[in-house]
């Protein structure tokens, strides 16, 4: 194993209501308050404290229902929930959660207060349920696992299981030769890990207070299950295979409770280091903190990873990986907060945060690319990484990440050494996908795009428009939605989409829209733009009363100076009806019309446009005109 | 003529002084309302489709000469205008014309009596 490097850290325990000093020199004084911290000891080194204990007080607190993934936010919960019963029907039906808890060990907590037991459910349990299932899928034991992924979905059956079940079964299964059931055992349940890791941290983070989840749910469903499923013969039977399954793993592959806690901790303590380096921290801090980081990267980048019968080396990977991951969110959150564009000093610091992180990332992939498929572990970071990159309006560096990325094979280089990736995960990160297509959509290529043009000048708008496809055809081959793309005044839909998901099943079309519009906009200057649109797939959209603000303009020269949504404009060819009264409106583009081709009906009223050109488009065929 | 679907135009309660001469170029457009802005006139339109054009609460005068030519024309609401007899005279031209609001509706009616 690699000595995990010494962090700088220093924690330090104030009573609540005192306020503490910065310390001079490097050393990063991270204030917790004692109610949400635990018995963490002052002065200790961050990855040697000792377990963090469990706090009664936040038991009580039930997980709240939400109607939409975070991940997916385009995605119902129905929708989601409709595949996870099929999943559940076709994969067991007379394995008893429970029995699995037992195997397990997983212990259930009766909170006398409301009378209800709970599942202290935190991310380290969920990779353990997780790993115990990729292992019984990886030996051929199907029913045991499919007991497993029963259990998990009981246990966490809120919206990480429902995410990750995308992930794995809308995503990946969608591809015959990338079939995550068909890659390597390593790869599989790296990827799975990378999933209960990345994905809960990234996308949940409010959901973690002081450093413990709130992720409880109560055992009532459960056990209702179970006792519809009977059969106390067969759990027991079962619960005995599983049992000895697991002492099997643990002994064969020293995957034993030892290594199991050791993650689930660092995990945990992890993620108050992002908090504290994000809130408590100076760039110089950062600099100074990710030095060491970079250095262990380097060093294990360096370190021969082909011999893949060491288990438990590779396993390292996975302890290491979420802290430095941690570390990475907290320095790239606290480089985002500090940032002050009109200062030199300031865009340098970050350049160099941009440079030291990319390179960090690179070691860590290529040192546990051979063990574990981390793509997706590394993916949350690369795309943090690559915003800050944008906001310093490193746009080319970004460009190139992304391509990279996102291409089939290509290479890094780490530690002087040029690898190459080829058939990586990489290129199935709807993140990574999103961030190319938002990059592209928010600076278009400097392009005169008019029915003139095009018929006089063809070659640039060939180029962009084989561009567009080349990326709509691997985003339909790799069955990826882009669903993080977020565009110019965006926030406005936020709200209406809201409107619409509590009415009907609008957004779904809207989902289809967003996704296609940016592929179309070609094929709308050169062809019938009606024809492409079948009426079903019309949406009405209403901003009734919803004020429209315009945010800054990405480019000076941008002549998109619209207080519409962006996506809104880009979907125009699916929009029917189109209401912005009341909405504040006090300009429109003369190509606004140009955008929703297909309206049938437009309402602007109860607004304060003035001038007479800003109703309808100038011309069909003048889309978009970039000066 | 540009190829458009727009059936439903609402642009009521800005302030707009004058309207686009493209918006003669809807041809699909049936139903026009332009109420309370600051309109002294409409643009020259052959909207053969408009069913229904309301344009209360403007500075209306006269109406453009084209609009005898929207044969579909059903409803007109032009309550609030300053309209003038001339004005009156082109509307009456309109051979589906059910119901024409306008202030000094009496004038209006003895207007369409003399005409037919």
């Amino acid at each position: 194993l690699l000595p995990l490097p010494k962090l700088q850290l220093e924690r330090k325990i104030i009573p609540a209501g005192e306020k503490h000093e910065r310390q001079p020199g490097k050393t990063i004084v991270m204030t917790t308050k004692t109610t949400t911290t635990g018995n963490f000891s002052t002065h200790q080194d961050f990855v040697q404290l000792p377990p963090k204990a469990n706090d009664p007080s936040e038991s009580e607190k039930d997980e709240s229902t939400t109607t939409t993934s975070p991940l997916f936010p385009w995605m119902t919960r129905s929708s989601l929930l409709s595949d996870e019963k099929n999943t559940t029907n076709s994969s067991s039906s007379s394995h008893s959660p429970r029995v699995v808890y037992d195997a397990l060990g997983v212990k259930l907590e009766h909170d006398d207060t409301t009378d209800r037991s709970y599942i202290d459910m935190d991310p380290g349990t969920a990779m353990q349920l997780l790993a115990s299932y990729q292992w019984t899928m990886h030996s051929g034991r199907l029913d045991h696992a499919a007991a497993l992924i029963t259990a998990y979905k009981e246990l966490n059956g809120d919206d990480h299981y429902t995410t990750i079940l995308a992930l794995q079964e809308k995503t990946l299964l969608r591809d015959e030769k990338r079939n995550i059931f068909t890659r390597s055992f390593e790869a599989h349940l790296g990827l799975v890990l990378a999933y209960a890791v990345a994905e809960y941290e990234v996308t949940h983070g409010e959901k973690f207070k002081g450093g413990k989840l709130l992720n409880k749910i109560t055992s009532e469903s459960f056990k209702t299950r179970a006792s519809e499923q009977g059969g106390e013969e067969r759990a027991r039977l079962v619960s005995s295979e599983i049992t000895k399954e697991w002492k099997r793993v643990k002994d064969e592959s020293g995957l034993g409770s030892e290594v199991l806690e050791l993650l689930i901790d660092k995990t945990s303590r992890a993620r108050i280091l992002r908090s504290d380096i994000q809130y408590h921290c100076s760039l110089d801090d950062v600099l100074g903190m990710i030095l060491p980081l970079t250095e262990f990267a380097q060093a294990a980048a360096a370190q021969n990873t082909n011999d893949k019968s060491d288990f438990v080396q590779s396993w390292s990977v996975l302890t290491v990986i979420p802290i430095f991951a941690q570390a990475i969110f907290g320095a790239l959150g606290c480089a985002a907060r500090h940032f002050d564009e009109s200062s030199d000093s300031s865009i340098a610091t970050l350049r160099t945060l941009v440079t030291k992180v990319d390179l960090m990332l690179d070691n860590f992939r290529s040192w546990s690319h051979d063990l574990f498929q981390t793509d997706f572990l590394l993916a949350p970071i690369y795309a943090a990484n690559i915003s800050l990159a944008a906001t310093i309006r490193q746009y080319d560096k970004a460009q190139m990440r992304l391509e990279g990325f996102l291409s089939d094979r290509h290479s890094i280089v780490s530690s002087k050494v040029i690898k190459q990736f080829e058939g990586t995960l990489m290129p199935f990160s709807e993140l990574l996908w999103s961030q190319l297509i938002q990059l592209q959509a928010a600076l278009p290529k400097r392009l005169k795009v008019s029915s003139l043009t095009l018929m006089s000048d063809e070659s640039l708008p060939t180029a962009q428009q084989q561009e567009s496809k080349a990326i709509e055809s691997s985003l339909k081959k790799l069955g990826v939605f882009p669903c993080h793309v977020i565009l110019r005044n965006d926030s406005t839909i936020v709200k209406v989409m809201n409107q619409l998901n509590s009415e009907n099943d609008a957004d779904d079309g809207m989902k289809e829209a967003l996704t296609t519009s940016f592929f179309d906009l070609h094929d709308r200057l050169q062809e019938d733009p009606s024809h492409a649109v079948e009426p079903a797939k019309r949406i009405k959209l209403s901003f009734i009363g919803q004020p429209l603000r315009s945010a800054p303009a990405y480019q000076p020269s941008s002549t998109l100076q619209y207080a519409i949504p962006q996506s809104v404009l880009l979907a125009g060819n699916f929009i029917e009806s189109l209401n912005l009264s009341a909405t504040g409106l006090h300009y429109l583009h003369p190509t606004f019309g140009s955008y929703f081709p297909n309206l049938k009906v437009r309402a602007l009223s109860w607004n304060t446009l003035l001038n007479n050109d800003q109703i309808l488009p100038s011309g069909v065929g003048c889309l978009i005109e970039h000066p | 003529m540009i190829k458009s679907y727009l059936q439903v135009l609402d642009v009521s309660s800005n302030i707009l002084e004058t309207l686009p001469q493209s918006i003669g170029r809807l041809a699909s457009l049936q139903s026009l309302n332009v109420d309370h802005n600051g309109l002294f006139r409409l643009p020259e339109f052959q909207l053969k489709r408009l069913l229904s054009l309301s344009a209360v609460g403007n500075k209306i005068s006269l109406l453009p000469n084209t609009l005898s030519e929207c044969i579909e024309l059903q409803t007109i609401d032009l309550s609030g205008n300053p309209l003038s007899s001339k004005a009156v005279v082109t509307v009456s031209k309109l051979p589906k014309l059910l119901k024409f609001q306008h202030d000094e509706i009496k004038k209006i009616e003895k207007k369409l009596r003399w005409a037919n």
